[in-house]
């Protein structure tokens, strides 16, 4: 069934399409909300939150107006600077979930050893829409005609953010370093 | 740089990133296939090979929190339709009430927005009559459903740990009384779900009290253990009440709210404050917080 479709018998509460949503959507939601926040438990209550805040705003939807994802998205974005708003004081770094990848070269071994807290802390410095094309694009690995719809914008300016974006990590990630090392 | 400069590179980069992305390339190749931008390139392709590698490997959802949120998620979505049918039957028996105001207002010449405004009135007057009424109902009632949804939402709209804690004990106070109320004619089905609503209630309570800073956890703290105390107490009450095939998850009940009853580790006193408390030099502030117990010489001995 067609995202479309099951979106429209989700607004009238169908348990079977709000299930088929659920799956489609809940490990990119999980994964947005634990890289913009960097804790696993926090990041598992505002998914949850999500999914019922869309429950509640479904029958509103207006798919003419904006694409389902986009909408959804705007609602864990909702979830997350709420969060923020109350927890700026007790922000955590993201946990070393080491899963060892099968036919994993050496290269990509010392990439996942760098460490994340490393990288999660870079990620914190960027502006908040690099952070989210840095999120949505290369940690959940939307493509760009999905991350320009989530972000209103055009594919063209994705491309030159996400160029931005990837300079800008790149710098804090060279300048992080060498600050640590003194 | 240019403009059109960085244009370009925006191009190649993209280019490159659709390629390492589908594995027709490797950062290699593409600074290969494009020596002249090797030194821009370079680290924005390294920089994208570390995110890719951070995604496979981190972020990813634990299959039972998967499952546990789908249940709720659902259940939640079950209990809207019963919201709206509720609110809906409750509406429908007073349309025909509305349809007298309707047939007198034309009667009386009344304008379109006043009847507009008394249906806005009684449409509101009744959804909220339908969630309070939702509120007194008692486990196997049909409005049940309505307040533990209800409860839920509360629960996940509230923000920060100790928001959630405190939610927390409020609805365990709520499980007690229901479990006081229905205990002498509640079904032992009845009876146990309420029971199993009541561990939730607690557990997810002590979870959040966990996470409560130190400094702020106090008071919440004490609001734990009284409920707790509460817990217990009411249920060793309930047992003398209940049919004989629901005592054993009575017991086991008040077995856990035993257990309960210990505060979390971190905000215990530690060993060393509890060693220190009572033999503290009594400086300024010492003197404060002991002028009721202890008889100092001077002019405070007048007391």
């Amino acid at each position: 069934m067609e995202l479309k479709e099951l979106v429209q018998r989700a607004k009238n509460y169908d348990l079977e399409a709000l299930g088929q949503i659920y799956e489609l959507f809940v490990d990119k939601i999980y994964k947005y909300i634990f890289f913009k926040i960097g804790d696993r438990t926090e990041a598992e209550d505002l998914t949850e939150q999500v999914f019922l805040k869309m429950l509640q705003a479904i029958r509103n939807f207006r798919p003419r107006k904006t694409p389902f994802s986009a909408w959804l998205f705007k609602i864990a974005s909702n979830v997350v600077t709420d969060y923020y708003r109350t927890h700026s004081r007790y922000l955590k770094v993201p946990l070393e979930e080491a899963t060892e990848a099968e036919s994993e070269s050496v290269e990509e071994r010392v990439l996942r050893d760098f460490s994340s807290e490393k990288l999660y802390m870079a990620i914190t410095k960027l502006t908040g829409e690099q952070q989210n094309v840095i999120i949505l694009k290369f940690l959940m690995g939307l493509s760009n005609l999905e991350v320009a719809q989530i972000l209103k914008k055009s594919e063209g300016a994705i491309k030159s953010l996400q160029h931005r974006a990837l300079n800008s990590l790149a710098k804090i990630l060279k300048g992080g370093s060498r600050g640590r090392k003194k | 740089m240019r403009s059109d400069q960085k244009k370009e590179i925006s191009k190649i980069l993209n280019n490159c990133l659709h390629l390492i992305n589908t594995s027709q390339a490797t950062v290699e190749d593409c600074l290969a296939r494009y020596p002249e931008y090797r030194k821009s390139l370079e680290p924005l392709l390294r920089t994208y090979a570390l995110l890719k590698v951070k995604a496979a490997s981190e972020g990813k959802i634990s299959p039972a929190f998967k499952t546990k949120t789908k249940s709720l998620f659902l259940e939640a979505a079950q209990a809207q339709p019963t919201l709206t049918s509720l609110l809906s039957r409750v509406f429908s028996s007073s349309r025909e009430g509305i349809e007298r105001i309707r047939e007198k207002s034309r009667r009386w010449a009344l304008p379109a927005t006043k009847i507009i405004a008394v249906n806005l009135v009684i449409l509101l007057l009744l959804g909220s009559f339908t969630v309070v009424a939702s509120a007194r109902s008692l486990p196997g009632d049909s409005l049940y459903k309505v307040k533990a949804f209800v409860e839920r939402v509360q629960l996940s709209l509230a923000f920060g740990s100790p928001r959630k804690s405190n939610l927390n004990l409020r609805f365990a106070q709520r499980r007690l009384e229901e479990l006081e109320k229905i205990a002498g004619k509640g079904k032992q089905q009845v009876i146990e779900a309420t029971l199993s609503a009541l561990e939730e209630n607690l557990t997810q309570a002590s979870e959040y009290l966990n996470k409560v800073p130190p400094d702020q956890g106090k008071k919440l703290q004490k609001e734990y253990q009284k409920v707790t105390r509460q817990s217990k107490a009411v249920l060793e009450r309930v047992y003398l009440k209940v049919p004989q095939p629901a005592k054993g998850a009575i017991e086991k009940a008040i077995e856990k709210s035993q257990q309960y009853q210990k505060a979390p580790s971190h905000l215990e006193p530690s060993p060393k404050e509890k060693l220190e408390a009572p033999q503290k030099t009594p400086g300024k502030s010492g003197e404060k917080k002991d002028k009721s117990k202890k008889v100092h010489p001077g002019k405070s001995g007048k007391k």
